[in-house]
């Protein structure tokens, strides 16, 4: 890792905490590059909890910025120092091969502090981005626009008509 | 639209029905179907004496002035009678009024269109670009990165299926192989992952979901902006010119892609000379306006002023005409069809006799070299109104008498009714104007001492605000259209808070769902919140808001109360009453009222028998028309 490399001092950051368990090292590495793609830093620990949201309650108290990730075998949760400690506000169910829904945990938790609509919550994930259409598609279009030009012309001539029967 | 009913001490005021009553008085419901709302009212009259008992409004079924409205009558009626405390048949008539056979309807037609076909261009403003600046080079997918390249300057194409680690040391090295990356377009949400792990910071466009789509070994640029910049180069036509050295021809044909980047904060323009671009004005058709005394066509493209300047002196409308094959002349085709149905006369004998138009603007999808790319294109929306020879209102009130079992009497003209009705508000009398802001139409009636009632229809009331509202926004679906009509906004601040769109702040004690978190929401009546699928921020969501309600309803109000006004002076009104669910509305009467001001006009919104409001204006005038008879 370049910049944020766990650790104890630094920058104010997210605080994700984890109980070691098979998987977790994939789960921390997905959540802290969803937490980096944000510009944001972070720092991992080591707790101990029950459960996910109990690692996340904890971690959101020792962060500075109020937010932080659990991350416990087969859960991820993400969580605000504000909110009741059995209620985190974000809750995932890992399965195997989920790494772009762990990544949107880290993501979301940058977001928290950003004040910035959640990922996964139906719109702004991917809205007016998917732009390009050459090839094929393309040829169609022109097609289409060739065909459109040649009907343009013929309305236009109309359009001219209405112009002139001005009274 | 909440009912409103009378408060506590209006309810303490209401008469207490006594048996020896119940045989000597007359019980009547007054009902006024409208556009989308049907109103009922439930009185007494003895002798003289109109005693109020209840009312209730219930949504307009069907299109007004047909059978489909008896399941709202009968709702309406339902609702007064159990607001009154009153059995359906103890009530000995109810009465209706005469229908104005007025129909709108309402069209957007763009009259500019960007066609590309030229350049690729990924125009889009991924939330986390990386890096920063422009790149210039040949595209070449992640994996062909290789000493082939060498000295050549290259702008990386990575796939989904390559980790962002991956990726960053595969630049690195191609870097020390005398590749020299330039910069980078990536199809999952990493390049600042990217950017952080290389050596030399270059510009990365990410979340270019179609990236198999990427013309390749073609010249490229991709450019990100500072933060809170916008691209300078690329969004510019002699920037775009200087990257690509375009000469004079080939630079006229690229305008529109620069015109189409400019506002982004990244973007990447791929070259792949063929075809031809264009932009160009597609011929919107044009609509010919057809007077007492004379003709005017104009042309949909000269937008919503010239439109309008030609109406006025065309004025009084006689017809409209669009021109055949275009989509003004589908939609004045099918407000008379419509009405010819309705009425069962031909379509050649429906009349348009008013019509609105109004200069807007809709996210259209950029045709031509790319996809998904949308860029607000310049429209003219148009509402239209009709009036029939001959109202069907015989046939309702035979299908309400089926179903209710009560005898019904036509009479009275909607507008007089409205005057009558408005004129129980506190503080009026005649002279009096009514402004009716309904759904379809936006209604004025004059009243003054010894004459009779002057009244005009105009084309364009709420629906065509939501429609307005709707299409500016780029929103599909009306119902979200319609609750950003009739409510406040306000940014979600933090799970406990939010900014109202007046500037204070609310706070919450449990926290908000996560679904709201940061975004802009409508505060329903009921505190409940919902949001808005749209990037756009809350302020240009409220311009568009009030802009829309501004273009039709304080158009609309000048000028109807001109047309009604004696020798179109607006000088000669006193004071106006404004009805109707738009009255209901949190801004609009203000609006209204703030324009007729400078006229000297005093304006308020009605309060019907000094507890309705705006509503039940026409059900209560029906009563009054009726006991003023004697009953």
């Amino acid at each position: 890792m370049a910049r944020n490399e766990p650790q104890e001092a630094g920058p104010p950051g997210i605080v994700v905490a984890y109980r070691p368990h098979p998987g977790c090292a994939q789960a921390l590495h997905e959540v802290c590059a969803g937490i980096e793609e944000e510009g944001m830093h972070f720092r991992a620990v080591e707790l101990e909890a029950a459960d996910a949201a109990g690692l996340a309650h904890q971690a959101a108290l020792c962060s500075q910025l109020l937010v932080g990730v659990g991350i416990d075998e087969g859960e991820l949760c993400v969580q605000l120092a504000a909110l009741p400690a059995d209620a985190p506000l974000e809750r995932l169910t890992v399965g195997s091969d989920e790494s772009g829904c762990q990544r949107h945990v880290g993501h979301n938790a940058a977001r928290l502090v950003k004040v910035m609509p959640l990922k996964g919550y139906g719109y702004g994930d991917g809205e007016e981005t998917d732009v390009l259409q050459p090839g094929e598609a393309r040829a169609e279009q022109v097609r289409q626009h060739e065909n459109k030009n040649a009907d343009a012309a013929v309305t236009h001539g109309t359009t001219n008509d209405a112009e002139v029967s001005q009274a | 639209m909440p009912l409103r009913r009378r408060g506590p001490a209006g309810g303490a005021e209401r008469p207490v029905v006594t048996a020896t009553e119940r045989r000597t008085r007359t019980l009547v419901v007054g009902v006024d179907i409208g556009n989308s709302t049907t109103e009922a009212c439930v009185a007494s009259i003895e002798s003289l004496e109109i005693a109020y008992l209840g009312s209730s409004l219930a949504k307009t079924t069907g299109i007004k002035g047909t059978a489909d409205n008896i399941p709202g009558v009968v709702r309406a009626v339902g609702g007064a009678l159990a607001d009154a405390g009153v059995e359906l048949d103890e009530i000995c008539k109810m009465l209706v009024n005469e229908a104005t056979p007025v129909i709108s309807g309402l069209a957007t037609e763009t009259i500019t269109e960007t066609v590309i076909t030229e350049s690729t261009m990924i125009g889009h403003n991924p939330e986390t670009p990386g890096g920063i600046g422009l790149g210039v080079g040949t595209t070449v997918p992640f994996d062909r990165l290789s000493a082939d390249h060498a000295g050549e300057p290259v702008i990386c194409v990575i796939p989904s299926d390559v980790d962002f680690a991956e990726a960053a040391r595969g630049i690195n090295h191609a870097t020390q192989y005398d590749v020299d990356v330039t910069g980078a377009i990536v199809q999952r949400d990493d390049a600042r992952l990217i950017a952080n792990r290389l050596e030399r910071a270059i510009p990365i466009v990410d979340e270019v979901k179609l990236i198999d789509k990427v013309p390749l070994d073609m010249p490229a640029a991709v450019e990100v902006a500072a933060p809170g910049h916008t691209i300078r180069t690329l969004s510019n036509t002699y920037g775009l010119a200087t990257v690509f050295r375009l000469d004079r021809d080939e630079t006229r044909m690229v305008a529109p892609v620069s015109r189409a980047l400019i506002g982004n904060r990244s973007a990447v323009v791929v070259r792949t000379p063929q075809g031809d671009i264009a932009a160009r004005q597609i011929p919107a058709g044009s609509i010919a306006l057809i007077g007492a005394k004379s003709r005017l066509g104009v042309p949909i493209d000269a937008g919503a002023g010239a439109i309008m300047r030609a109406l006025r002196r065309v004025q009084p409308l006689e017809d409209a005409v669009g021109e055949p094959g275009t989509n003004v002349g589908g939609m004045l085709a099918a407000v008379r069809e419509t009405m010819a149905d309705l009425t069962d006369q031909s379509p050649a004998g429906i009349q348009i006799r008013d019509v609105l138009a109004v200069d807007t603007f809709v996210p259209q999808e950029v045709r031509g070299g790319l996809a998904g790319e949308f860029r607000l294109e310049n429209a003219v929306a148009l509402a239209a109104m009709v009036h029939t020879s001959r109202a069907p209102m015989e046939h309702v009130a035979e299908e309400m008498t089926k179903a209710t079992g009560v005898e019904v009497v036509i009479e009275g003209v909607e507008a007089n009714m409205a005057v009558l009705g408005a004129l129980t508000t506190p503080g009026t009398g005649e002279p009096l104007a009514v402004l009716d802001l309904g759904g379809g139409s936006t209604d004025a009636a004059l009243a003054l001492p010894g004459e009779p009632v002057r009244t005009v229809h105009v084309a364009g009331a709420g629906d065509l605000v939501t429609k307005l509202i709707a299409s500016e926004l780029g929103i599909e679906d009306l119902e979200v259209a319609e609750s950003i009509k009739r409510h406040p906004l306000a940014k979600v601040e933090s799970l406990f808070q939010v900014r109202l769109e007046d500037g204070t702040a609310h706070f919450y004690e449990e926290p908000l769902p996560a679904d709201v978190f940061a975004r802009v929401v409508v505060l329903g009546e009921d505190g409940g919140m919902a949001p808005i699928q749209t990037r756009r921020g809350l302020e240009r969501i409220r311009h568009v808001r009030r802009e829309a309600k501004h273009r039709v309803f304080v158009v609309n109000a000048l000028r109807a109360l001109e047309q009604v006004a004696p020798q179109g002076s607006m000088r000669m009104i006193d004071s106006v009453v404004l009805l109707g669910g738009s009255a209901l509305d949190f801004e609009i009467p203000d609006m209204i009222s703030a324009a007729l001001a400078e006229h000297g006009i005093v304006c308020g919104t009605g309060n019907v028998r000094g507890s309705e409001g705006p509503r039940n204006a026409v059900a209560t005038g029906l009563i009054s028309y009726f006991g003023a008879d004697g009953g």
